[in-house]
């Protein structure tokens, strides 16, 4: 059955072999409908042509500003949207035979098998309030994965309360309502609610910025254990880079739906390639007084995404911009080891990182 | 000590609300200086926002300010309409009358965080005080300039153009690109960012002695937040305004503040300089909460430090110091007995707890 | 290790776990109007439309001969001033008015009817399968042309205060039976509108404003007039409250839809899809009951238009026909000038009609502010 979805990859992919999620090319265009007949007149492009990789048991953080298609991007692999195009390929163990992953496209997958790929991929939300059903049990909340597959079974429970306990929570909690929690409990049972069909890769979505500073702290070293215990790769999107920074193993910086650079996360933050990531870093308050910090003012606001700028999409804020920049897409290519970046000028270059 | 612009003494401001009476601001003492900028932090819930609100006499319902006092040293200054010198309690001043008016928005202007759907915790005066503001929102079928340059000649005697000058100058400053064009644009063609930096520039550009900033970058973008800092520490220093600004963003007030205050549950924990504060914190609290957050730059393999336990329950506070359930130096019957009290421990350094008092 | 929720001293609050509608409920009965009405609308709902063989005194068709007689008063105190704690009535004497040369009845002073509780009377099969001939009041051991009318009687001599309570079963019951109707109507097609969108959203919506853009008693007066006459009544109610809320769907389907567009962006419904849920299990275990509450907030305050529909179509003679008897069909009777001139206690019955829609009215309120329990959103 999955003939038509196992796809060879070809040589261009990163050479590891521990590679779980691989996204090549990926889209996803919402149109912009206008009039009585819902005319498209063109589309936003939340994520255009975007291409990173996971390793097993590896955090990668996807940071930009808002609007840049972070949040789709991790929404459109786990295909709650359509991708408009491109491969989002992940390395299957319950599609590969005799326990062996296999490499298969998700952009490609009819429901009915993605479907079984999603007890391996699943996704925790930012806001607290909404991401649970204010009418179900805490308990309900956690076991919904497993009814859906239907592997609710008589020691579900058990399963579920140890779930509990492992995310701090206590097993009385079981037939609570989640209106009687605060914010960090609840992102806990979002916690305990992804890994409760023992996923090997979670998308966090904003896990912690609704939370408090303290909460955030105790959420963060919460997801690292649980990284630890159960082998986890997280995508870790966010925009708050100091958070990104502490939990990624490696970042991918967005921009308008592109990918400007991806880097090992101490790389990305020291000897940083890409102006805008230059930028950004540079903008982040630093908590230390004594910092004196040289910002870099970027000019202008966002390109909108439904019509950027020509060429590369960053060139009217960049202070290094040149001809160039204006007339060609600039490609995402390997620089240094395990360092890409999308600009025209990164190797004459010589940037600042934090 | 003659530039002190606010005074507030033992400030206490309750909610009376279904559950029982919530103290949001429990005797709160705090000075502001002109041309200074103090930093307030804590979590939601710490009473930081009532406290700002308690200033302008905007406490919500079902809030009220039971007792303490709000002085305001009022000076006449040129440019503005008011001619004289005077001491003001403005938790006495009728909360709709002329001077009122007059102070907010003018003499002391406020900034106040894009209502954000997710936040909702449930004991916090949040949702209550968001009803408050409609009146320091952007009117939505008017032209931005237009309530830009009513704001200015409300509370600085110039006349429309060069309100409207001063307007397109100050949307410059906050970086929002095409001022010119920009000016004469609707609120709902500018995105949720841009909204907020109009607010912004409004309240700057009426030159307020004072300026109360409630999170006022919290939902921007830090390229943009970058930019929103600049515009106020240069306003401040040409200008000698002061500011009160309140966030849970370590970051921001390490940038922005000279003087940091911390408060916990309507109390303020701890008061030192912000160098102080962050590299010699005395207070369990101050320290535990400068410990918790990741800092950029600097990654290290090390979990963070966390603080246990959640913040109480409003409606049944602990006996003696209100942090010591989750407090790693607590002393058992000192602190959950005897509550601390606030005092001075060092050169510009206050702090509440029992760690600094003979008992 | 993972920080514990429950620290060591932590001040623990006294926590009872509530569900959503347990908070509803509480937060419901604070609401002392609300009550009031939801206990007014049980009251009628119970004694009209299940026991209203035992509350009315008389059978429906229960002709005497004193027609449009009118109420007599109930007494403590006769005509000697004596006192009896027994409520008692006058008889009636037939007189002939010489200047409206008309027949009207006269309270006779020395006859006195006490009115005793738990009388037998009329028999009846409560529910149609219950035999009893107990009724809540009226005259012990009646003896011919001894009656109690305490709201009058009709021109066939009718005791009214039964025919309103008769006549309010149908009433209610297709206040009800409409709406139900209307529920599934509507919040069917609407879900169906919000959740698929495209071409069945499209059409959904056209179609519901093509309704709501038609006049309502044109719209009405056709349907209605297309009822063929020799149904039989049960017929003719049943199709009447089809009519009613099939013109009246199309408001509940727009509201279900927007409801669902919005619910269907939440994170937890989010959720649930990025775990693989089925669309049926979406729709019944997240988006419908979120909006449960407001359709029943909704369900509830449009009640009362479907009664007025009903009493108003009767009223023009297009909906329930005599001998069905609704309070439509009452007011029919009484809304002459003749009867307003020579019988106004038939008018009984718009208060009737007055106290069921304000009730309706005071419980949808109680249970709008009651279904947001966590306040706001």
């Amino acid at each position: 059955m999955t003939e038509a979805v196992a796809v060879q990859r070809n040589d261009t992919s990163p050479k590891r072999s521990d590679i779980i999620l691989d996204v090549k090319g990926l889209k996803k265009f919402f149109p912009i409908q206008k009039g009585l007949l819902r005319r498209v007149v063109g589309y936003v492009k939340a994520v255009d042509d975007v291409s990173f990789f996971v390793r097993e048991g590896e955090t990668l953080g996807l940071v930009g500003e808002s609007g840049c298609g972070k949040t789709t991007a991790g929404r459109t692999i786990i295909r709650l949207y359509e991708p408009t195009g491109g491969d989002v390929y992940f390395s299957s163990r319950v599609l590969g035979e005799n326990g062996k992953p296999k490499m298969v496209n998700l952009a490609q997958m009819d429901k009915s098998q993605m479907k079984l790929i999603r007890q391996e991929i699943s996704m925790v939300f930012q806001d607290p309030v909404n991401s649970l059903n204010p009418r179900m049990t805490v308990g309900d909340i956690v076991a919904e994965p497993m009814r859906i597959h239907g592997k609710y079974g008589v020691d579900s429970e058990r399963v579920i309360i140890s779930l509990l306990e492992r995310v701090g929570l206590r097993p009385d909690h079981l037939r609570r309502y989640p209106h009687e929690f605060s914010g960090g409990q609840r992102q806990r049972i979002g916690i305990a609610r992804a890994l409760s069909l023992n996923p090997r890769l979670v998308i966090c979505d904003e896990p912690v910025s609704a939370l408090d500073v303290s909460i955030q702290a105790q959420t963060l070293n919460l997801l690292e254990d649980l990284q630890n215990d159960f082998n986890l790769a997280y995508i870790f999107v966010a925009h708050d880079l100091s958070v990104v920074q502490h939990i990624s193993d490696r970042v991918a910086v967005m921009y308008v739906g592109k990918v400007a650079e991806m880097a090992d996360s101490d790389e990305l933050y020291n000897h940083p390639l890409h102006p805008y990531t230059e930028a950004l870093m540079s903008a982040v308050p630093k908590p230390d007084p004594k910092y004196k910090s040289e910002r870099i003012i970027m000019q202008g606001d966002v390109a909108d995404p439904s019509n950027p700028p020509s060429g590369c999409y960053f060139h009217p804020r960049c202070r290094y911009a040149e001809a160039i920049c204006k007339e060609k897409v600039p490609e995402f290519r390997e620089l240094r080891p395990d360092h890409f970046v999308a600009c025209h000028r990164a190797e004459e270059l010589t940037l600042k990182g934090v | 000590m003659n530039d002190v612009l606010i005074d507030v003494k033992d400030l206490h401001v309750e909610f009376d609300v279904r559950a029982g009476i919530v103290k949001a601001v429990d005797g709160l003492d705090l000075t502001i200086r002109r041309g200074q900028t103090v930093g307030v932090i804590g979590e939601s819930g710490c009473g930081k926002s009532v406290t700002a609100r308690a200033i302008l006499r905007m406490v919500p319902k079902p809030g009220k300010v039971t007792s303490g006092q709000v002085m305001y040293y009022r000076k006449a200054k040129k440019g503005k309409k008011h001619l004289k010198d005077e001491v003001l309690d403005i938790t006495q001043l009728p909360p709709d009358g002329e001077i009122i008016r007059q102070i907010r928005g003018g003499e002391i202007g406020m900034i106040f965080q894009e209502p954000m759907s997710s936040l909702t915790p449930v004991y916090t005066a949040g949702t209550h005080i968001n009803e408050a503001l409609s009146l320091h929102r952007l009117i939505p079928l008017q032209k931005v300039g237009d309530q830009m340059a009513e704001a200015i000649t409300t509370y600085r005697t110039v006349t429309k153009d060069e309100a409207r000058e001063i307007a397109i100058d100050m949307l410059r400053k906050v970086g929002i690109p095409k001022p010119t064009e920009r000016v004469d644009s609707y609120p709902h063609q500018l995105s949720g960012g841009q909204r907020q930096r109009v607010m912004i520039a409004i309240a700057l550009s009426c030159e307020p002695e004072m300026l109360i900033a409630d999170e006022p970058t919290t939902a921007l973008d830090v390229s943009i937040e970058a930019q929103i800092l600049d515009v106020m520490r240069d306003l401040q220093r040409t200008a000698n305004m002061a500011i009160m600004f309140i966030t849970h963003n370590l970051g921001v007030v390490a940038e922005m503040a000279e003087e940091m205050v911390v408060m916990y549950m309507g109390k303020q924990v701890e008061r030192a300089k912000t160098v102080d504060l962050f590299y010699d914190p005395k207070h369990p609290y101050t320290q535990a909460l400068l410990k918790s957050i990741p800092k950029v730059g600097k990654r290290s393999n090390e979990r963070l430090a966390t603080i246990e336990g959640m913040v109480p329950d409003p409606f049944h506070l602990p006996t003696g110091c209100v942090f010591h359930p989750r407090c790693p130096m607590f002393m058992p019957g000192k602190c959950d007995k005897i509550t601390p009290t606030y005092k001075q421990i060092g050169e510009n350094h206050w702090a509440s707890c029992l760690l600094y008092e003979d008992v | 290790m993972v920080a514990k929720a429950g620290t060591r001293r932590e001040v623990k609050a006294k926590q009872v776990s509530q569900s959503y509608l347990s908070l509803v409920w509480w937060k419901f009965k604070k609401n002392r109007v609300a009550v009031f009405g939801g206990i007014i609308l049980i009251l009628m709902y119970f004694c009209m439309c299940i026991i209203p063989e035992f509350i009315a005194p008389y059978d429906l068709e229960h002709s005497t001969n004193f027609p449009e007689a009118r109420p007599q008063t109930i007494r403590f105190i006769d005509a000697q001033g004596k006192f009896s704690i027994q409520p008692f009535v006058y008889g009636l004497d037939k007189k002939i008015d010489e200047k409206l040369r008309k027949r009207v009845f006269v309270e006779n002073t020395s006859v006195k009817y006490p009115i005793s509780l738990f009388v037998k009377g009329d028999k009846y099969k409560l529910l149609g399968f219950i035999p009893g001939d107990i009724h809540l009041f009226g005259i012990r051991n009646a003896q011919k042309d001894q009656y109690v009318f305490i709201m009058g009687t009709d021109s066939l001599g009718r005791d009214f205060f039964s025919r309103i309570i008769f006549g309010g079963r149908l009433s209610l019951l297709i206040g009800l039976i409409g709406q139900v109707l209307t529920l599934l109507f509507g919040s069917v097609l609407g879900a169906v509108s919000g959740y698929y969108g495209g071409a069945v959203d499209m059409f959904v919506q056209r179609f519901t404003e093509f309704l709501s853009a038609f006049p309502d008693i044109p719209l009405f007066m056709a349907l209605a007039a297309a009822i063929p006459k020799y149904w039989s009544p049960i017929a003719v109610y049943f199709m009447l409250t089809i009519i009613l809320a099939f013109v009246r769907w199309g408001g509940l389907a727009r509201q279900v839809r927007g409801l669902i567009l919005s619910l269907r962006e939440r994170e937890y419904v989010l959720a649930a899809k990025s775990a693989g849920a089925s669309d049926a299990r979406l729709m019944f275990q997240h988006l419908l009951p979120g909006t449960v509450s407001h359709i029943i907030v909704i369900a509830t305050l449009s009640i009362p238009g479907m009664i007025l529909a009903e009493t108003s179509l009767s009223w023009l003679g297009l909906g329930l026909r005599a001998p069905l008897t609704s309070w439509g069909v009452l007011l029919q009777e009484a809304g002459t000038v003749y009867a307003i001139r020579f019988t106004p206690w038939q008018l009984w019955t718009v208060i009737f009609i007055l106290i069921a829609i304000m009730a309706y009215n005071m419980l949808g309120d109680g249970l709008r502010d009651a279904m947001d329990p966590y306040g706001g959103r």
